[in-house]
């Protein structure tokens, strides 16, 4: 029984050493094409890197490679520009609509999938409708209602649309459904109330959940252009995006600031990509979405 | 005070009566098994003792006061759910210690609590794992230590062994046993395992549609079954069924194939009865031998050996029935067998009411 039981075991060894010695065509294309893919990718942030170490002269030609290199831009971006205080406003903005969505996604998520109300359905269904109407449709009304509310050119108006979503609600539901009802009914026996259930026992346990839409939150609103162009016309409040492209003009588009800033402004969504890369990856595998 | 004292208990879900004129007295200290099968609202009366479902009608007391309206929190339970519900980020000590650390009880005694209930279950050397990395018998333990660090006035488990294999159940039997006699707390216990009830239990619920059957000591239930259900329900292999009918003198029953057999009680010429036997009560005799039993005639359907004991399925009156025998008996298919029993050993039911007649 035991020698029977071995023998499978045992050719595994020699299928592996097979396979190292001789790569199968599917895989020698699956490589190539990934590998094609990647430098496709990678490409453009290659070119922006080197574009942001060009001077003017050579900046619209296509090498990979300054032939003078200079950090003159960069000095340029943030110094002279109000880049730093943009960098400050998308920073802020990213952050507290992450914060925001995180703690109300969740919490509203919880009680969608945990309670049972009148009217529990309609809620959600009302919710989930929300994820049908893009951002275009919607930035009209928003300005209508900012302005009328004094909202414009003010922080509370740039984060107010991004401070729920519906997708994040929809996300967490999900979540705390797998979430035994017997932890739950231990928090209230063990002395908790509905609070501290939600956020001592269950918030914990859906971390990659919030993992991968804080990750989603973050990127989304760091790198959100439309509504923060509509919101803010002083240049104080300006956030990154906007920032970098006013310096596109309709005479004038000064290729090398944008670069440079674009470049300045990609190290956050680096540093969140290097940090949390497990977390990114967790997170595209649970949502079934990419960033 | 650990008694709980249950009267009038009814509970609906909807217009769906789960549970219904449920009056249930537990005395301090003692051990009460809730058995019955699937859906027979056994789970949820647990649930209504600990207060996770609110009562449709009816009243629970714990000690002297009313705790219908009572949180779960402030009844004085603990309880140990079937999926253990370990809290799956917090180690071992951390999951003993959390209902003392949410009641704010200082460090130094949730540290004491903690340390003695890792002694008393062997858990010394887990405290610092988490569930996940644990066994099913020491997550079982683990789960048992966060009830016991309350000192609660009543324990209450919910199928705490169904998940377990057969050897660790019967330890984990053997374990509860000790530990309530170690602490003397009232246990009210759920599962649907009749071995499980009668080794526990010091009195058992036999549960069945939302109501209690029968309640009484495991001895009580085996001997003097209180109607066909619970005689069927309770022992293992479950007991026998003949239908007959009661002769004119009162005290026979004529069965199927026309034999007779003596009843312990005197049944109303005429009634349609169901009678019930034992397996361990019925013995194989030889064609002449005078036993001064009653006897019971058919033809050998199957053997099941058990080791030192075996199961024979006999055919008799049309019917089949079980026979619990010592050994491994030489015998052929189809053989002709004739069972021999006491008739102070036979249970008899009304058929129509299935109650039992005394």
């Amino acid at each position: 029984m035991t020698r029977a039981a071995t023998r499978p075991s045992a050719a595994v060894p020699r299928h592996r050493s097979q396979a190292r010695a001789a790569p199968r065509p599917g895989r020698i294309l699956a490589v190539t094409l990934l590998a094609l893919g990647g430098i496709v990718m990678v490409m453009p942030f290659v070119y922006m890197l080197a574009t942001s170490l060009k001077d003017n002269s050579e900046i619209f030609e296509l090498s990979l490679w300054p032939r003078h290199p200079t950090l003159d831009n960069y000095a340029q971006v943030l110094g002279a520009s109000g880049f730093p205080r943009w960098f400050f406003n998308s920073l802020l903005v990213a952050a507290v609509t992450t914060g925001s969505v995180l703690f109300f996604d969740s919490l509203v998520g919880y009680t969608l999938a945990k309670f049972r109300f009148c009217g529990r359905p309609a809620v959600f269904v009302a919710i989930l409708s929300t994820l049908m109407v893009p951002t275009e449709m919607l930035v009209l009304p928003w300005y209508t209602m900012s302005k009328a509310m004094g909202w414009l050119d003010t922080y509370w108006g740039l984060l107010f649309p991004g401070l729920m979503t519906g997708f994040g609600t929809f996300l967490m539901k999900q979540f705390f459904e797998s979430v035994p009802d017997e932890l739950i009914e231990a928090g209230r026996i063990d002395g908790l109330n509905e609070f501290e259930i939600w956020w001592r026992i269950c918030l914990p346990l859906v971390g990659p959940a919030l993992s991968a839409l804080a990750i989603f939150v973050f990127l989304g609103n760091w790198t959100a252009f439309l509504w923060p162009l509509i919101a803010v016309a002083d240049t104080r409040m300006y956030t990154l995006p906007v920032g970098l492209a006013s310096f596109s003009s309709e005479l004038q588009t000064e290729w090398g600031l944008i670069m440079a800033g674009a470049a300045v402004a990609t190290m956050p969504t680096l540093v969140v990509f290097v940090l949390l890369q497990k977390y990114i990856v967790r997170g595209i595998m649970l949502a079934g979405l990419k960033v | 005070m650990g008694r709980l004292t249950i009267s009038g208990l009814g509970k609906s879900f909807g217009g769906m009566e789960v549970l219904r004129d449920i009056a249930l007295d537990v005395r301090d200290g003692e051990f009460v098994v809730l058995v019955g099968p699937s859906g027979c609202g056994k789970s949820t009366l647990l649930r209504l003792i600990a207060g996770l479902e609110e009562a449709t009608e009816g009243e629970i007391r714990i000690g002297e006061r009313v705790v219908n309206d009572v949180p779960p929190k402030d009844r004085d339970i603990a309880m140990v759910f079937q999926n253990y519900a370990l809290y799956p980020h917090m180690s071992v000590r951390r999951n003993i210690a959390f209902a003392l650390r949410a009641k704010g009880r200082p460090k130094e005694e949730i540290e004491a609590k903690v340390a003695e209930a890792a002694r008393v279950l062997e858990l010394d050397a887990l405290l610092d794992r988490r569930p996940g990395e644990l066994s099913g018998g020491q997550r079982q333990r683990v789960a048992i230590g966060r009830a016991m660090v309350r000192d609660p006035s009543i324990f209450l488990f919910d199928e705490p062994l169904s998940n377990l294999d057969a050897k660790l159940r019967h330890q984990m039997r053997a374990e509860l046993k000790k530990l309530h006699r170690t602490l003397g707390t009232t246990i009210v216990y759920v599962t649907h395992d009749q071995l499980e009830a009668m080794t526990l239990a010091d009195r058992i619920a036999v549960m069945r549609g939302g109501r209690i059957e029968q309640f009484g000591s495991p001895l009580e239930l085996y001997s003097r079954p209180a109607n066909l259900f619970v005689a069927g329900f309770i022992g293992s292999p479950a007991m026998n069924f003949l239908k007959a009918e009661v002769e004119a003198s009162g005290t026979v029953a004529r069965l199927a194939d026309g034999a007779a057999l003596p009843l312990p009680v005197t049944a109303p010429s005429g009634r349609r009865i169901t009678i019930g036997i034992r397996p361990d009560d019925l013995s194989l005799v030889g064609p002449g031998a005078e036993t001064g039993a009653a006897r019971l005639s058919g033809r050998l359907a199957m053997v099941e050996p058990l080791g030192s004991e075996s199961l024979l399925t006999v055919v008799c009156a049309g019917q089949e029935i079980v026979c619990k025998v010592p050994g491994i008996p030489a015998l052929a298919d189809d053989a002709p067998l004739s069972l021999g029993l006491a008739p102070q050993a036979l249970h008899v039911f009304d058929s129509e009411s299935t109650l039992r007649l005394s």
